[in-house]
């Protein structure tokens, strides 16, 4: 399977904050979640991605063809949704559909329509009455309508209510039927990545700090609720992370089949990507 | 990137209205003759600043830039389209003055005005508004709309400035403005001509940003 998307050593620094050495692959027909905390450079990726800043030194590499804001074309197969509506605020449905007609070629009229039916989208009022759902689903009905191989979806399913969100990741789910279709799709909403994605990428302060197939990183990392005492006498190197409380005591497990055989009284749970996550940053803030 | 223009178009749309009541306003007060025509057309030329600068605003709020810098066109198509509808705004701009000339004098009938300081007088705000978006369009891509504002009062500022100067010099050295009339033709292609320097320098700036 040809690769999509294809980062190495990917850096850009800002002063206050660096992407360091950020590799990422997704290959076709498949879904990668990037997730992290605020602030872990999700955004600056997906914008290196687009050429949308100037990088330190790596290489990113969309469709096999190195990405250069010089040479944007390439772009025409990237459907596209930003963190914030980018449409303003005075234009209505259709003009909008008018000016993406004037801006891809292969802009699709009628699939747009049929998305902002579907999407019950009201074509006469402005946008600036519309809700932030409903400005989410006009952002992926524009990424879709131009017939893209990849989508990449910057917190796209933030801020809209469960029903939709489904409906969105079946959505999402059908695209990447072709196998020449792919999805990064960064969001907070763990849940949602755990329905979807087939690989996760976990950036942290700029790094990545973790990546594998999503089945593979749930099945192999575990969840250990003990007590102190019981904690006391694990061998820190089969942790990632741990959490001390009154009560009790957490701790992510790296490798839970191994625990399991060395610790058979101890109860290692299957985790979440939420728990690795969070295991993760407190870690490293305690 | 017909699309980029369309953009513009229908946000400039929104913007026409409240700039035609003004317009309204003052047309009423010119045939009153409590201005004079010139003003009118002076307030078309300032238009044609001013829109691209709230297009700026607009784009700013919307964070289009980054989504813009996105598409296909890319950067470049985006800094085009933007000086193509500028380019737009002007030559609009430059019709609707003279049209508007040609039109207050076949009702009053004026008589034994020039027609050349008729023309220069619908020309040369336009050409004004052209110089003025050569000098504020990069300033804009560089600073953002923002700053841009107090740019444009300062770039505003400064032509004013000069052209009082130019007429104070010309009057100190005996000089009358009529004399040039020819030589001020020129003008107006000069200041479409200046666009040109200024869409490659709003390019090189924009290529350079991070967004």
């Amino acid at each position: 399977m040809a690769s999509i998307i294809e980062v190495q050593g990917l850096c850009k620094d800002y002063g206050g904050f660096a992407l360091d050495h950020v590799d990422l692959t997704l290959p076709g027909g498949t879904i990668l979640g990037l997730i992290g905390e605020n602030g872990a450079g999700k955004t600056t990726t997906i914008k290196a991605l687009l050429g949308l800043i100037r990088r330190d030194s790596g290489s990113v590499k969309l469709f096999g063809r190195e990405v250069t804001a010089g040479d944007p074309a390439l772009l025409e197969d990237v459907g596209v949704v930003l963190d914030e509506l980018s449409f303003h605020d005075p234009l209505k449905v259709p003009q909008v559909g008018r000016i993406l007609a004037g801006v891809y070629r292969s802009w699709d009229s009628g699939l747009f329509d049929s998305l902002v039916d579907r999407f019950q989208l009201p074509r006469a009022r402005k946008l600036k009455e519309f809700s932030k759902g409903m400005r989410m689903k006009l952002s992926i009905a524009t990424a879709l309508a131009h017939h893209p191989r990849l989508l990449l979806l910057d917190e796209a399913t933030a801020g809209l209510d469960p029903v939709v969100r489904s409906e969105l990741l079946d959505l999402f789910l059908d695209f990447i039927q072709d196998e020449d279709h792919a999805i990064l799709l960064s969001s907070h909403i763990t849940s949602d990545l755990e329905k979807v994605a087939d690989y996760v990428t976990y950036l942290h302060q700029g790094r990545v700090a973790l990546h594998g197939a999503k089945d593979e990183l749930l099945d192999t990392y575990g969840r250990l609720v003990c007590a102190r005492a019981d904690l006391a006498a694990v061998d820190p190197a089969l942790l990632a992370g741990t959490r001390v409380g009154q009560f009790g005591c957490e701790a992510l497990v790296k490798d839970r089949m191994a625990f399991r055989r060395r610790y058979p009284e101890l109860t290692v749970d299957p985790v979440t990507l939420e728990d690795i996550m969070v295991f993760t940053v407190r870690g490293d803030a305690s | 990137m017909t699309g980029l223009l369309k953009k513009d178009l229908y946000l400039s749309a929104n913007m026409f209205r409240s700039y035609a009541a003004v317009a309204a306003i003052f047309s009423v007060l010119t045939a009153f003759h409590i201005f004079d025509i010139s003003f009118f057309v002076s307030y078309v030329s300032v238009m044609c600043i001013m829109i691209p600068v709230n297009l700026f605003a607009y784009d700013e709020q919307a964070r289009w830039d980054k989504y813009g810098a996105a598409f296909p066109c890319g950067r470049s198509g985006m800094v085009l389209a933007r000086y193509l509808f500028t380019l737009l705004i002007c030559c609009g701009s430059l019709l609707f003055s003279l049209l508007l000339q040609a039109a207050v004098a076949w009702a009053t009938g004026v008589q034994g005005v020039d027609r050349l300081e008729l023309l220069l007088s619908g020309l040369l705000p336009a050409a004004y508004g052209c110089f003025m978006n050569a000098l504020l369009l990069p300033l804009l891509y560089k600073f953002g709309s923002q700053k841009g504002r107090i740019y444009l009062l300062m770039v505003m500022g400064l032509g004013v400035g000069l052209i009082f100067a130019t007429m104070a010099i010309l009057k100190e050295l005996n000089f009358s403005v009529s004399q040039f009339s020819l030589s001020l033709l020129a003008l107006p292609p000069l200041g479409l001509l200046t666009l040109i320097p200024s869409y490659f320098l709003s390019r090189r700036i924009f290529f350079h940003k991070d967004l």
